[in-house]
């Protein structure tokens, strides 16, 4: 008898099925083999190989887990602003003053690293964190220093822009308050960086990335600053 | 369902400093897990930026809600299980626009002398429904009635999907054989 493929399925995976067609079924040398190859086809598909998924995803994927709830982010934003500015005084007071240059310095050589360690950051401010944790063994790794003070003076560019009117765009809020988030993330890990024993090189890379955050939050801020100005 | 062998495994420390927040712990997690979940979400959805989709949301979902994981199980148990609920609502949300393309015959695998890629190519070939059905039952050993339940439909559907899966595959994997027979060097037909 031409066996179904359910029945035999039935029989391989040792279900239930009525005994005189198990009997009847079992006794046709074909289906035997044709168990016996489903067996393998099972075997084969869990030992198919893992398929790598593409690199660089995981910044991503923090970034996407650390954004908030619409109605979050715009309270997180608001309050974001007051203690940046708090934070932007202080800052300034302590090391922006002895090398302090105009809004039009943006996209000028980075100023030199400030002798003074950076008082508050931007996000550190907002999240209760400090990137300038980090800064008890950035005299160790001198290596990225000029990031540090890339950092420092894209933080200057972002507080003057901070002070100056805003207007309020859904879709530019969304990317300002996501950009936030990542440096929120990236100076959660820099403010761990000693305590955690990272290395060098990733911390370096860590600053890398604010300072592209940075450099992309400070676009968007001074795209909007323009629209206002028309 | 399958007791979770050959997963990775997570250290007990990560995942304690996970729940408490430490991102680093989720990094580690990410990398230790993240081929098992994308493998999951290519074979089951094929598209790689799908799967890629599915890895992101898996493990956005792990960082929100490992809080929820009471530790009881196999953390790599709970993780495929959230990762296949992630496959299985994308292919609800495209059935309905994808449906034109699967219900004809499927496309034809291109013939491989591989019998790994053969399968992974004959796999990939099924109709949507078919490829979950076998992965969940043959790869993840999921039951039927579990399937029926995931899917919203039976047990005898279950059964039925998982016969015309192999059915298909089996003729799959016969052409291919016949195409790489006929494309033997020494026929000099290819």
């Amino acid at each position: 008898m031409r066996a179904r493929t359910e029945d035999l399925l039935t029989l391989r995976d040792g279900e239930p099925i009525d005994a005189a067609l198990r009997d009847r079924l079992l006794a046709d040398p074909d289906n035997r083999r044709e168990i016996e190859r489903l067996a393998r086809v099972a075997e084969d598909l869990r030992n198919l190989p893992t398929i790598e998924p593409p690199p660089n995803l995981w910044p991503r994927i923090a970034a996407e887990a650390a954004s908030r709830p619409a109605g979050h982010r715009r309270r997180h934003a608001a309050g974001l602003a007051g203690a940046v500015v708090a934070a932007a005084t202080l800052f300034a007071a302590v090391v922006i003053a002895p090398w302090q240059r105009s809004p039009k310095d943006l996209g000028t050589d980075p100023p030199a690293p400030p002798s003074a360690p950076v008082a508050e950051s931007r996000a550190g401010a907002a999240s209760g964190t400090a990137a300038s944790a980090d800064t008890g063994t950035r005299a160790q790794t001198p290596d990225y220093a000029p990031l540090v003070a890339e950092s420092v003076r894209l933080e200057r560019l972002l507080a003057e822009l901070d002070r100056r009117p805003r207007m309020v765009n859904a879709g530019t809020a969304f990317t300002i308050a996501n950009l936030e988030d990542h440096l929120v993330l990236l100076d959660e890990q820099l403010t761990y960086a000693e305590a955690r024993d990272l290395d060098a090189r990733y911390r370096r890379a860590l600053w890398r990335e604010r300072v592209d955050v940075m450099n992309a939050l400070l676009h968007v801020r001074y795209a909007q600053y323009w629209e206002v100005a028309d | 369902m399958r007791g979770g062998g050959g997963y990775p495994k997570a250290e007990p420390e990560w995942l304690d400093d996970a729940r408490r927040g430490d991102m680093q712990a989720h990094a580690r997690i990410y990398e230790t897990f993240a081929p098992m979940v994308y493998t999951l979400a290519r074979r089951m959805l094929v598209s790689p930026t799908l799967a890629e989709d599915v890895l992101q949301e898996t493990f956005v979902e792990v960082i929100r809600g490992i809080g929820t994981w009471r530790g009881d199980g196999e953390f790599g148990l709970w993780l495929r299980r959230i990762a296949i609920n992630k496959c299985l609502m994308h292919l609800r949300s495209s059935w309905v626009s994808r449906r034109a393309e699967y219900d004809g015959e499927p496309p034809s695998p291109p013939a491989s002398t591989d019998d790994r890629l053969s399968l992974e190519r004959a796999l990939a070939a099924l109709p949507d429904t078919a490829r979950v059905v076998v992965l969940l039952h043959d790869v993840e050993g999921y039951t039927h009635r579990e399937i029926g339940k995931l899917m919203g439909r039976t047990a005898s559907f279950s059964k039925s999907q998982l016969a015309r899966a192999h059915d298909r595959l089996r003729a799959l994997l016969a052409d291919e054989i016949e195409e790489t027979a006929l494309c033997e060097p020494a026929l000099k037909t290819c």
